[in-house]
C-alpha cells in the first residue's frame, strides 16, 4: 500500500506512475484509451511547456501531449 | 467489376505511405456515396483481379466521435467490400491492438500489417507475428512500407485472401458497427502471448533532439529561426529558378506564340498575347519558389517537427482561444488556405473550428506572395527586400492573433487538445515530390480556370470599349476606376490598382496578372511600369491590403463547405474587408502626414 492516489500534472517530468482513473466525458476516455492512457499502464510526464503549457507524455512507445486542465482528469499512484 | 479493398489505421501508421507504394502515381481523390469528404482511390492488379484500393481517413476508434471517426463508419455501412487491410505501427502495438480487434469483430475478410517493422526494432519491441496470426485466424505481415520491405508478400496475401467471399452483408455489418464492446481485456491477453517489449520505451535519438528542440527557453527560438532559414533556403534557390522561367516563357512567346498568334485579327492577337499569355506567364514564373515552398513544408511535417511546434506555442495559442493545431494549420495555410481550412476537421467543437478557421485566411498564402515578391523587388533596394516581406508575415501573424482575440468570446469553445508527437524521422524525397507536383498540377488546374478567366475579363475591360486607349479612362477599365476610385483613393492606390483587387477576389494571383494586362506591358517591362505608377508607400499600402483583404473565392467555398454557416463565412468577408481597408488607410496616411 502506502502509495498515494494523485493527479497526473502533480506528477513530477520523469517519474513514472500507474495510472488509477481517467475521469471525463466519453470521447475523451476514448481517446486517451486508443493512446494507450487507461488503468494499470505506465505513464511518464517527459517534461511539461513554458508559460503553463501542456505536458509532453509517453505511454509505451507512444509519446503525445496534454493539457494541465485534462491532466487533471487522470489519477495516478507513483510506481517508484 | 474490380474487388474492392480497403485500408483502415490509425494516425501515424505509415498507411499513406504504404497506399503511395501499392499504388504509385495512380490515386485520385474521389466522392463516395453518402460521404460529404473525399477518399484516395486507385485501382491495381492483384493476382487474377483488378482490385480498387480505398484510404480511408486514419482514426483511432471505430466506434468514437470525431469526424474522422463517423467517416469511416459511414464508409463501411455504405460501400461494399471484399477486404480490410489494417495498417499498425509495430512500435505501438500495445495500444493499435484494440482497433485491430475492432476491426475483426465485424467478420470482414482481413489481415493485418505490421508496419514500421523497422522502428519497433530499434524500440526493443518484438512481436511473435506467426503467433499473432494463428491466434487471430488472419495473417498478420511484417513491412516497412517506407523501405519498400514485404510488398511483395502483402500484396500475395492481399490477393490470397480475396479468394474467400465476403458474406456479411451491408445490414449486417452496420449492425456490427453499432455495439462498442471494450476489446482491452482481449487485447491485453494477446499482447502477454505475443508481444515482448521493455518497460520505458524510447528511441534515444528522439529523446536528445527532444532535449534540445522543446526547451522550455530555447525550444521557441529555435522554431523561428529554423522557420526563418528555410524560408532564406528557399528563396535563395527559387530566384534563379524564378528568373529561368521567366526567361523560357519570354523565349516561347516570342518563338512560338506571337507568330502563330499574329495570323489572327489584330484584337484577338492582343487578347491572346497581352491578355492570356502575359497574364499568366507572370503568375506561372513564380511556380518554382511555389513548387519548392511545398517540397520544404511537406518534408518538415515528414519530420514530426510541426507537432512538436504545436506543443511549443499552444501555451500561447489557449489565451487567444486557440489551440497548437491551429498553429500548425497556419503554418499549411502559408502554402495554400484551401487545405488548411479543411485540416479544421480534426476539431471536434464547431466553435473551435470557426475561431480557426476566421483566422486561417490572414496565413500569407504562395499566391499573395507572388504578388509581394514582384513588387518588392519592383520597389525596394535588395538589402530592404528581405526586411519588408518579413514584415509582411509578422503583420499575417499579428492580423490572425488580434481576430482570434476579438472573436474569441463569440466563439467560445474547451476543447481537450491531444496529439500525438511522433519519433523524428527522415523525410522520404518521393513524399516531398509528390507534394510538390500535386501543388504545380492544382496551380495548371486553377491557371485554366480562375487566372485564364480573370486576366481575359481584365483585358477586355482594358481594351473595350472598341477602339479605345489601352487603359485610358474611355475604357470600361477606366470608367470602372473612376467609379471605384473614390474607395482606394484615402489608401494611395492608383485607380486602376482597385480593378485588379476587384478581380483578385477570385484568385489572388490575378492581382499579379492583373497587373501585367492593366499597364499592358510584358512581364520584364511590368517592373518600369509599376515604378511609374506608385512609390514605395503606395506600394507598401497595397500589399497590407492585398495580405488581409478577403479570403479568395476558394478559400471562401472552403468555409462554407466546411462550417455551412453562412454567417461565419459573410463575418469572414466582412471583418477582412474591414480590417485591411483600416491598416492601409492608417499606414498610407500616417506614412504621408511623416513627410514620406
Amino acid at each position: 500500500m502506502g502509495a498515494v492516489s494523485m493527479k497526473l500534472s502533480c506528477l513530477r517530468c520523469g517519474e513514472l506512475a500507474s495510472v488509477t482513473c481517467v475521469e471525463g466525458d466519453a470521447c475523451f476516455v476514448r481517446r486517451l484509451q486508443a493512446l494507450g492512457v487507461h488503468p494499470g499502464r505506465a505513464v511518464n510526464v517527459v517534461r511539461r511547456a513554458a508559460f503553463n503549457g501542456p505536458l509532453h507524455l509517453r505511454v509505451g512507445s507512444t509519446e503525445f501531449f496534454l493539457r494541465a486542465r485534462e491532466a487533471d482528469a487522470i489519477s495516478v499512484q507513483s510506481a517508484g | 467489376m474490380p474487388k474492392r479493398v480497403a485500408l483502415l489505421g490509425m494516425p501515424n501508421t505509415g498507411k499513406s505511405t504504404l497506399f503511395n507504394r501499392l499504388t504509385g502515381a495512380s490515386a485520385r481523390t474521389g466522392n463516395w456515396p453518402g460521404l460529404t469528404v473525399e477518399l484516395l482511390a486507385a485501382k491495381l492488379p492483384l493476382g487474377a483481379d483488378l482490385v480498387e484500393l480505398v484510404d480511408l481517413p486514419g482514426f483511432y476508434d471505430l466506434h468514437g466521435m470525431t469526424e474522422d471517426e463517423h467517416v469511416v463508419r459511414r464508409f463501411l455501412e455504405r460501400v461494399p467490400l471484399d477486404f480490410l487491410v489494417v495498417v499498425l505501427n509495430a512500435a505501438q502495438i500495445d495500444r493499435q491492438i484494440n482497433l485491430l480487434l475492432q476491426v475483426k469483430a465485424l467478420g470482414v475478410p482481413m489481415l493485418a500489417v505490421l508496419n514500421m517493422s523497422d522502428e519497433a526494432k530499434r524500440f526493443g519491441v518484438s512481436i511473435d507475428a506467426a503467433r499473432l496470426s494463428t491466434v487471430l485466424g488472419f495473417p498478420v505481415l511484417e513491412i516497412s512500407a517506407r523501405r519498400a520491405e514485404g510488398l511483395d508478400l502483402l500484396r500475395q496475401a492481399i490477393a490470397d485472401g480475396l479468394r474467400v467471399v465476403n458474406n456479411v452483408s451491408q445490414a449486417e455489418l452496420a449492425l456490427r458497427l453499432a455495439p462498442d464492446e471494450t476489446v482491452q481485456d482481449e487485447a491485453d491477453a494477446l499482447l502477454r502471448m505475443t508481444v515482448k517489449s521493455p518497460r520505458e520505451l524510447s528511441d534515444g535519438m528522439s529523446a536528445r533532439l527532444d532535449h534540445v528542440l522543446l526547451h522550455p527557453l530555447w525550444g521557441l527560438p529555435i522554431f523561428f529561426l529554423s522557420l526563418l532559414l528555410l524560408f532564406q533556403f528557399i528563396f535563395t534557390v527559387g530566384a534563379p529558378l524564378q528568373d529561368a522561367v521567366a526567361y523560357l516563357l519570354d523565349l516561347l512567346r516570342d518563338a512560338i506564340v506571337q507568330p502563330v498568334a499574329h495570323v489572327l485579327p489584330p484584337f484577338g492577337e492582343g487578347l491572346l498575347i497581352g491578355g492570356v499569355y502575359d497574364g499568366v506567364a507572370t503568375v506561372a514564373s513564380f511556380l518554382p519558389i511555389i513548387a519548392l515552398f511545398f517540397i520544404v513544408m511537406s518534408a518538415v511535417e515528414d519530420s514530426g517537427y510541426l507537432a512538436r511546434a504545436a506543443f511549443l506555442v499552444d501555451g500561447f495559442m489557449a489565451r487567444i482561444g486557440l489551440d497548437g493545431r491551429g498553429f500548425v494549420l497556419h503554418l499549411f495555410g502559408m502554402g495554400c488556405n484551401v487545405p488548411a481550412v479543411m485540416g479544421t476537421r480534426v476539431m471536434r467543437s464547431p466553435a473551435l473550428r470557426a475561431l480557426t478557421m476566421l483566422v486561417l485566411p490572414f496565413a500569407l498564402c504562395a499566391a499573395r506572395l507572388q504578388v509581394f515578391l514582384f513588387l518588392i523587388a519592383a520597389l525596394f533596394a535588395p538589402a530592404q527586400a528581405a526586411l519588408v516581406l518579413f514584415s509582411l508575415y509578422v503583420l499575417s501573424l499579428l492580423a490572425a492573433v488580434l481576430t482570434a482575440a476579438v472573436f474569441k468570446r463569440r466563439y467560445h469553445a474547451v476543447e481537450p487538445v491531444i496529439l500525438e508527437l511522433p519519433p523524428y524521422r527522415l523525410p522520404q524525397v518521393g513524399t516531398m515530390l509528390k507534394s510538390a507536383w500535386n501543388e504545380i498540377s492544382g496551380f495548371l488546374r486553377r491557371a485554366t480556370q480562375f487566372i485564364v478567366v480573370g486576366v481575359v475579363a481584365i483585358w477586355l475591360l482594358t481594351h473595350l470599349p472598341w477602339g479605345v486607349e489601352p487603359s485610358s479612362p474611355a475604357s470600361f477599365a477606366g470608367q470602372l476606376s473612376q467609379a471605384v476610385g473614390f474607395i482606394f483613393a484615402p489608401l494611395g492606390f492608383d485607380a486602376l490598382l482597385g480593378v485588379a483587387l476587384l478581380f483578385g477576389f477570385v484568385a489572388k494571383e490575378i492581382v499579379l496578372g492583373g497587373l501585367a494586362v492593366l499597364y499592358s506591358v510584358q512581364e520584364d517591362g511590368l517592373t518600369q511600369a509599376v515604378q511609374l505608377h506608385m512609390d514605395w508607400v503606395q506600394a507598401y499600402s497595397f500589399m497590407l491590403f492585398t495580405l488581409l483583404y478577403t479570403p479568395c473565392v476558394s478559400t471562401l467555398a472552403a468555409i462554407q463547405a466546411e462550417g455551412k454557416n453562412w454567417r461565419l463565412t459573410l463575418t469572414s468577408v466582412l471583418w477582412s474587408v474591414g480590417l485591411a481597408y483600416a491598416v492601409s488607410f492608417a499606414f498610407y496616411q500616417t506614412a504621408r502626414w511623416l513627410g514620406y
